[in-house]
């Protein structure tokens, strides 16, 4: 696997473009819980409007990046109409209209009103459902791939995107509405992790006929990195679950502070993991 | 973040190999053969697909670098991709590809040959 600057370019655009569609689809679910607590959600609902904008840039500029790396990676190329039609007219690209219509509708949360917040649960809808309109869930069987992936997605966004509200409301909410909002973010993730887990266990299950050869390439390094991270992530968690939530219903100060940093720690890997799984999904696989 | 640490490993194992088991088109054989070493130049290139691709780009280039036209069906849709090559002297090519698979993902590959 060679590492050139359009490689870059190409990991950075679609790591971004998660980041933002997953940002953008999860967070009315975190504003609904913030909300039931008293608490502003105006920072977190000008987040998730300035990712979907963000993510829709991010699509058209993968679609022009795509078109480019058709013709052979000149500026030409991604201005060449037949290129970026045959780009647009492909599964990706009907992908892409669907997330670029529901990241539209997502930022709707910067209304602040409850049509607006109807709106963006729509949005959040149509993004997840963007990620079974192509790539490999469009294999068969089709029809069990789709809904899982869905699922598997819903349950990314759920948790990535209720980060940067849970690291807000423990810098800034009263103790017992911090504890509150955090103890029931704990609570619900353990249904929405068991449904990650399930819908993945699924894909496994219809995807993995070829693992054996894909752990002995490049590929195989990428997802031990991976793997590494990601139990990383886990660790803190069960971390921030077992010992700083009881801390901070108990009013430790200490565990205030100690939860900001292992929540942004959290967010720094997952954005690590998107990062990995960009390029799992951009590298050619071997053979090609 | 609150959930069980099994359940997290499961759930990265299981994220980590759904990525991985993800299908684009590759190509299983060319003619000429990769590193293959010909006695006259070759009049066409044909490239073999795992799955229906379109191809958007070919290009062959000598060891110094010149480009030599090859006149193929760019676009179109194709498990076997036929490309007319100009008249190659003697020397050693390399013959490279671009397209999109039918799952929309993008497709690369190389190979090379020599003509004595």
């Amino acid at each position: 696997m060679g590492i050139d600057g359009a490689m870059v370019a190409a990991v950075a655009i679609r790591a971004a473009g998660y980041l933002c569609a997953l940002i953008a689809a999860g967070t009315a679910a975190f504003v609904g819980l913030a909300g039931r607590h008293g608490v502003s959600t105006r920072p977190m609902r000008r987040l998730a409007a300035g990712a979907a904008l963000a993510g829709i840039a991010l699509l058209a500029l993968g679609v022009v990046r795509r078109a480019a790396f058709l013709g052979g990676g000149t500026l030409t190329a991604a201005m060449d109409p037949a290129l970026l039609t045959l780009v647009l007219e492909s599964p990706f690209g009907t992908a892409a209209a669907v997330r670029a219509a529901g990241l539209l509708a997502a930022s709707a949360l910067i209304l602040e009103r409850r049509g607006g917040d109807a709106i963006a649960w729509a949005g959040s809808l149509a993004i997840v459902a963007s990620f079974a309109l192509s790539g490999h869930v469009l294999g068969e069987p089709r029809w069990a791939l789709a809904p899982l992936i869905m699922v598997h997605t819903a349950a990314v966004a759920w948790w990535l995107a209720a980060l940067p509200g849970l690291w807000l409301v423990t810098r800034a909410a009263a103790t017992p509405v911090a504890a509150g909002i955090v103890g029931g973010f704990g609570r619900r993730a353990q249904w929405v992790v068991a449904a990650l887990v399930a819908a993945g266990g699924g894909m496994l299950v219809l995807l993995a006929g070829n693992v054996d050869a894909l752990v002995r390439s490049s590929w195989g390094l990428l997802i031990g990195a991976k793997l590494l991270v990601v139990a990383g992530l886990i660790a803190i968690a069960a971390y921030n679950k077992l010992r700083l939530t009881p801390a901070l219903a108990s009013g430790d100060p200490a565990a205030r502070h100690m939860l900001r940093r292992t929540i942004a720690a959290e967010l720094g890997l997952g954005i690590l993991i998107l990062v990995l799984t960009a390029t799992l999904t951009t590298t050619p696989p071997p053979g090609n | 973040m609150s959930f069980p640490v099994w359940r997290g490993v499961a759930a990265a194992l299981l994220l980590a190999f759904a990525t991985a088991a993800s299908g684009h088109s590759a190509s299983d054989a060319t003619t000429p053969s990769d590193g293959a070493v010909l006695d006259a130049p070759p009049e066409e290139i044909r490239i073999r697909f795992d799955q229906p691709i379109r191809v958007t780009m070919v290009r062959i280039t000598d060891e110094a670098g010149n480009e030599y036209d090859v006149a193929y069906d760019r676009g179109a849709a194709t498990k076997i991709l036929i490309g007319r090559t100009e008249s190659l002297a003697s020397g050693a090519y390399t013959v490279e590809w671009r397209g999109l698979s039918t799952d929309g993902h993008t497709a690369s590959g190389e190979f090379g040959f020599r003509v004595e």
